[in-house]
């Protein structure tokens, strides 16, 4: 009688396990995982903008690369020039200046420096212009800089030389081409 | 022990047919039948592209390929529906992803969502959701309901260090997805 009911026992033990095990099985549920694969290709790549110098004129569109730069009204003579601007007179001409911040950024490239050249977009076969003392026509472009530093902003004065000749009222506009390339 | 005995030798068969896979007499067939529709009805997850995220391709619903194309910080994206934003000495490459969880069975009406990365990645940074991924699983969803499809936010960090050396960006994340 005792050892029947150790056997019922176990075997009421047993049950409620296998029991518990089908429950276990029958509910249980498994994991599901995914996977998603990512790919991609950085370029290296270099940007231009054009920052006002603090001893320059204040440009229109500072922090693009497609800024104005406007001299004003200029005369080889006395008046109010705009501030920023710097006038010298010739024996037949006069020239008005400012410096132009260019800033050259670079990303994902190995490079140590820049060459920085312009052009001018338009021909001026009155006028004489230049950029960091160098002539600039649209002839070609002119190299600037060989070695322009990256992540810095570089002065560039940008020169415009005007013939006494010239009559009074003249607008002259036109635009500089920067190109920089990556060393 | 009327009712245990019979109780006893079903879940004796459901368990030896469960566990040691074979298939033997058309007796624990019938066992095997009912373990495979546990099997059928788990869950499942399936990536599908979002209407304004980038294109997923490959075959198998659970493991497919985002390609996010050529990325640069000057020149953006080429692939479309995949955004650069610029920050200062870095960039981020996002898009966005739908994720469907499936579970036939209904044993559960939400899931646990783990993703992980599946290499450690020196260079760049990816977050899902604004989570940092890691080879380690992140928690994305704690009370994810199942059968919706929900859309998540894929950005990578690349900062402007990264050069030509390690410019080619390829891994993998891993989702797995828990019932509650």
């Amino acid at each position: 009688m005792r050892r029947g009911t150790k056997t019922m026992k176990k075997l009421t033990l047993f049950a409620i396990f296998a029991a518990l095990m089908i429950s276990s099985a029958a509910f249980a549920q498994t994991t599901a995982s995914g996977t998603l694969s990512v790919t991609a290709t950085v370029n290296g790549t270099i940007s231009l903008v054009f920052n006002s110098d603090a001893a320059g004129v204040t440009l229109g569109g500072a922090g693009t690369n497609a800024a104005t730069l406007a001299f004003g009204t200029v005369q080889a003579f006395g008046g109010v020039l705009t501030a920023g601007v710097t006038r010298t007179t010739a024996a037949n001409s006069f020239t008005v200046s400012s410096p132009v911040d260019v800033f050259v950024n670079k990303a994902n490239i190995t490079s140590a420096n820049y060459t920085l050249k312009a052009q001018l977009n338009a021909a001026d076969a009155v006028n004489t212009w230049t950029v960091g003392g160098v002539p600039v026509t649209n002839a070609a472009a002119a190299t600037i800089t060989a070695t322009g530093a990256y992540a810095a902003n570089v002065p560039e004065t940008v020169a415009l030389t005007v013939p006494f000749a010239t009559a009074s009222g003249t607008a002259i506009s036109n635009a500089i081409n920067f190109t920089a390339t990556a060393n | 022990l009327r009712f245990v005995l019979p109780l006893l030798l079903f879940g004796s068969s459901l368990m030896t047919d469960g566990w040691a896979q074979r298939k033997g007499a058309s007796q624990r067939t019938s066992a095997a039948v009912s373990m495979k529709s546990e099997t059928e009805g788990s869950i499942s997850v399936s990536f599908v592209s979002a209407p304004d995220g980038a294109a997923l391709t490959g075959g198998a619903t659970g493991q497919r390929s985002l390609d996010l194309g050529a990325v640069s910080l000057a020149g953006g994206a080429q692939a479309a529906n995949v955004h650069v934003q610029n920050f200062p000495g870095r960039f981020v490459v996002s898009t966005r992803f739908g994720l469907s969880i499936q579970n036939p069975a209904q044993h559960s009406s939400t899931v646990t969502v783990l993703a992980a990365l599946a290499l450690p990645d020196p260079a760049f940074i990816f977050r899902l959701d604004g989570i940092t991924l890691q080879p380690v699983p992140q928690l994305l969803q704690n009370q994810a309901r199942i059968g919706p499809t929900f859309l998540h936010r894929l950005e990578i960090d690349v900062p402007a260090s990264v050069t030509e050396k390690n410019s080619q960006l390829h891994n993998a994340i891993l989702f797995q997805i828990i019932p509650n």
